[in-house]
């Protein structure tokens, strides 16, 4: 049941690739009628399966014991990556209540198959016998449900999409915040250590004042220093402790954020650079807003198609009523209808045109912004990566080089502690520059991911 | 050796016919030598000498760690051939640079000639700049004095000069760059400049070349810096620090001539001997006289100068003989240091060693010991000092080398330590003798010092460099 598009669309078709996941969710969405809670979800779970490449734990709702013990375990290990998304899949409160929006969308479903009660009257007057009955069924109503199941349906698939499109964008940015808080946690690592070279320079100052070989200025100055290395530390703790608490809200678990297990380091660069030409193309099949901007338009099509069909004939009743005469019974069939003097439905048709037309000025916006943000998040991803690999393959290796070689100069009592304990200070600054560049590159690659609505190919 | 006068208006064929070198008057330069300057012999009349002969005429003298410039003699003219030259240089073991000297070395080869010899002097520059040569303290005419711009122009990078000119002094002379002299020198352009006197007295024994200089080698590094002023960390006689300088080998009773020249960019030089007395007998001005000569145990040679000792070798032993700046008997020591005399090494290592496993705290019992401790060093760089001695350790470098005064010279002395007679040897006083001369000594109140030596954590490895 792949939606119809409308012209001014057509130019934004999806390939292949879209229509095989249309296709797939639409069989799919429930047809119609009552269905248990939780089976709602399975066209996101395999719109996110194929995005994500993490298999979506099937157990939400009903099986909250289940899920809750699951995310207990998940949480007595190291978080991976993969492993953050299942928590927020799982425990996620708010995507528990996006999910809602898709329950919500397929009672209207339910509802525009269901027909209006036939409405009974029954007359009495004085005599307190029975004068009069009728029996009406609006034929209105049965003409339009299937156009009205077909609209309710357009929206159902239009809220699946934004649906899963806030869900790939929580699960990815629950990824971007563990990147951050490793990051975190191993700044404060790298600060620690800064603190105690200083630390030791400052101790190795004071020794050296003691006997007096040192200037008040100078021991003032290794005080001055160590002092502030250790409120670089505190900087850094409140930043880890911050950004771990950045990190439960993501996952949406209910656990103070210094339980949470980390990994002791953020992982290796993932690679080569993904060809850039083509990943444009992949954004535009891929990305699940636009997905829904197009349902979106297809919805307010059918929804103008409606409205135009039975624009004069809001309304209409068929009857059957009967009338006591005195003894005798008169019954016979009624017909009632609007007559559409002052209504003719011109407001409720251009609403719904206007609607369209906003559907389709929006997917328009949309698709401009996409393509701009997959170049943009590509730029940002190629620096990150260049800047990272900079730092691996040369700064680090260069600063340890300098630590070494001014550990010769020193035991050729070239130089003297202070200036070897300043080259180790330098290692650990430079250290932290990694960090910091391995981070941006993960969370550029998380940006990238959510401009191109899927995987990194 | 011989020595002819000539009439003021001899003519050349003459001259040429009598077989002797034939020297015109023209090429005599200034007619009278400078009054003060050293001088065996007439040179006022036109006097022209056969060149003089090692062995017959002097007794060449010994440049330890260099080498004597050779000569051949062409129609009574003494030709060198100096070739200025970039080289590889080896200050002491494992501290090589890249260097400029002349005909492979620095200093360059030691010229030796006689007063009264008429000598001309071929200059090859093969540098990668245009050079000049100044010989230093000679007397000749002005075309000749190698300063370049204002005697003669720059001798041009693959360009040969010729310089020529008539010995009319003797002396302890030098020769170096007159072009940019900062750079050049401070890379090793320089030589000793001997001229012996035509007739002599009395020749020494043993006649030594001493040059100092100085350079400024960081640890690692591979090329002297020449912009530095200050902080030379580099001193050398013949271009060599401890231990890499040879020792000075003489007979017991030897009469022992020392030339000391200096050529060092900034600093003067107080060359200190042990166990003898030496007398200045001359300046790089000329002799002096016998009357006005000091007794030195250490003399002092100002930069640009050259000093000539002489005394009786006549006191046995090993003896030192150096620069007594204590800087200058340090090889590549760093001024940028901290002073950690008296530190409690213990304490520090502590706060140290949990960050840089192979650190260890030195200097804070002083420096004796830090040549020996074989610690990883920067490539290319050499202890601060020393080598290994009869009684320990000798903690000294730089401008520091041995005056070996034997009773008997025999191979392999150079090598040999001097073997000191019972009781002529410094050791620890025994309790009786402490007694007997009634010496007390108070046992100490403050507790002794904290070992000096933090040998690193055994996990130590010190990095390979690359």
């Amino acid at each position: 049941m792949i939606p119809v598009q409308r012209e001014e669309a057509r130019s934004h078709r999806p390939s292949g690739l879209r229509a095989l996941l249309l296709g797939a969710m639409l069989v799919a969405l429930p047809a119609c009628g009552p269905r248990r809670p939780g089976l709602a979800t399975q066209p996101v779970d395999a719109l996110l399966v194929a995005r994500t490449g993490v298999a979506a734990p099937r157990m939400r709702g009903v099986d909250s014991l289940v899920a809750s013990d699951s995310v207990r375990a998940m949480l007595a290990r190291p978080l991976t990556p993969d492993a953050v998304v299942r928590v927020t899949l799982l425990a996620q409160p708010r995507l528990r209540s996006l999910y809602e929006e898709i329950g919500l969308a397929q009672a209207d479903v339910v509802q525009a198959g269901l027909l209006s009660n036939p409405l009974a009257s029954v007359d009495r007057f004085t005599e307190g016998r029975f004068q009069e009955f009728s029996v009406a069924l609006s034929f209105v109503e049965l003409l339009r449900r299937p156009l009205r199941t077909r609209v309710a349906r357009a929206r159902l698939e239009t809220t699946t999409l934004q649906v899963a499109d806030a869900v790939f964008r929580a699960v990815t940015d629950a990824r971007s915040a563990l990147a951050e808080t490793v990051a975190a946690e191993q700044s404060l690592d790298l600060r620690r250590r800064t603190r105690q070279a200083a630390q030791a320079s400052a101790t190795t100052a004071a020794l050296v004042h003691q006997v007096g070989n040192l200037l008040d200025l100078d021991l003032a100055s290794e005080r001055a220093r160590a002092a502030e290395s250790d409120a670089a530390v505190l900087r850094a703790e409140g930043e880890a402790a911050a950004s771990r608490e950045r990190l439960v809200r993501a996952l949406g678990v209910d656990v103070p954020g210094d339980s949470l297990r980390l990994p002791a380091r953020l992982a290796d660069l993932a690679g080569a650079m993904p060809p850039r030409d083509s990943l444009v193309a992949l954004a535009v099949n891929s990305r699940l807003d636009l997905a829904a901007a197009l349902s979106e338009i297809n919805a307010s099509a059918r929804e103008v198609g409606l409205t135009s069909r039975f624009r004069y004939l809001a309304d209409g009743s068929l009857a059957y009523s009967g009338e006591a005469e005195g003894s005798r019974m008169l019954r016979g069939p009624g017909l009632s209808v609007p007559l559409p003097l002052f209504d003719r439905g011109q407001a409720r048709l251009q609403r719904a045109q206007a609607a369209l037309r906003q559907a389709v000025a929006r997917q328009e916006g949309l698709i401009r912004e996409v393509r701009s943000e997959v170049r943009e998040s590509l730029a940002q991803l190629d620096a990150a990566q260049r800047r990272a690999t900079r730092y691996q393959a040369d700064v680090l290796p260069l600063r340890q080089r300098v630590t070494r070689e001014t550990q010769l100069l020193y035991n050729s009592m070239a130089i003297g502690v202070f200036g070897l304990l300043a080259a180790q200070q330098a290692e650990l600054e430079a250290g932290q520059g990694y960090i910091e560049s391995l981070r941006d590159y993960w969370i550029a690659r998380y940006h990238l991911e959510q401009a191109l609505g899927t995987r990194i190919p | 050796m011989s020595d002819f006068n000539h009439p003021s208006a001899v003519d050349r064929r003459t001259l040429l016919k009598s077989g002797a070198a034939a020297v015109g008057l023209a090429a005599l330069g200034p007619r009278a030598a400078s009054a003060l300057a050293a001088s065996t012999v007439d040179h006022q009349a036109g006097v022209v000498f056969a060149p003089g002969l090692p062995g017959r005429d002097y007794t060449p003298v010994i440049t330890p760690n260099g080498a004597a410039l050779p000569f051949r003699v062409v129609q009574g003219v003494k030709v060198f051939h100096l070739v200025a030259e970039p080289l590889q240089h080896e200050f002491a073991p494992g501290l090589t640079a890249e260097c400029w000297g002349f005909n492979g070395r620095t200093p360059g080869p030691t010229i030796e000639a006689v007063e009264g010899d008429r000598v001309r002097i071929y200059v090859t520059n093969r540098l990668p700049a245009a050079t000049s040569v100044h010989w230093h303290g000679i007397l000749l005419p002005s075309g000749m004095d190698g300063v370049s711009g204002l005697s003669q122009a720059p001798i041009p990078a693959g360009a040969t000069f010729k310089y020529e000119f008539t010995l009319r002094q003797h002396g302890t002379f030098m020769y170096h760059s007159h072009r940019d002299e900062m750079t050049q020198q401070a890379l090793g352009m320089m030589g000793m400049f001997i001229v012996h006197p035509r007739i002599s007295a009395r020749r020494p024994d043993r006649d030594f070349v001493l040059l100092s200089s100085e350079w400024k080698v960081l640890p690692g590094a591979r090329r002297p810096d020449p912009n530095e002023m200050l902080e030379f960390n580099v001193l050398t006689f013949n271009g060599k620090a401890f231990p890499g300088t040879a020792p000075l080998m003489v007979k017991q009773n030897d009469h022992v001539r020392i030339r000391l020249g200096n050529l060092s960019a900034m600093s003067h030089h107080s060359i200190h001997i042990h166990g003898h007395a030496w007398t200045l007998t001359e300046t790089d001005g000329g002799v002096i006289p016998p009357l006005a000569r000091w007794p030195e145990v250490t003399q002092l040679v100002p930069v640009g100068c050259t000093r000539t000792m002489e005394f009786i070798a006549d006191n046995p032993g090993d003896w030192a003989l150096h620069c007594h700046m204590s800087h200058h008997t340090m090889t590549q020591m760093g001024h940028s240091g901290i002073n950690m005399l008296g530190v409690d090494a213990a304490a520090v290592d502590r706060a140290v060693q949990p960050i840089l496993p192979s650190y260890m705290t030195m200097g804070t019992d002083g420096m004796g010991d830090m040549g020996e401790m074989g610690m990883p060093v920067p490539p290319n760089s050499t202890p601060m000092f020393g080598t290994t001695g009869p009684y320990g350790y000798i903690d000294m470098g730089g401008m520091f080398t041995v005056l070996k005064v034997r009773p008997m010279l025999r191979a392999g002395d150079e090598a040999r330590w001097w073997e000191p007679p019972a009781g002529t040897l410094a050791q620890a006083a025994r309790p009786e003798e402490l007694a007997r001369d009634g010496i007390i000594v108070e046992p100490s109140a403050s507790p002794p010092a904290a070992p000096h030596h933090h040998p690193p954590p055994p996990t130590f490895q010190p990095d390979r460099p690359k």
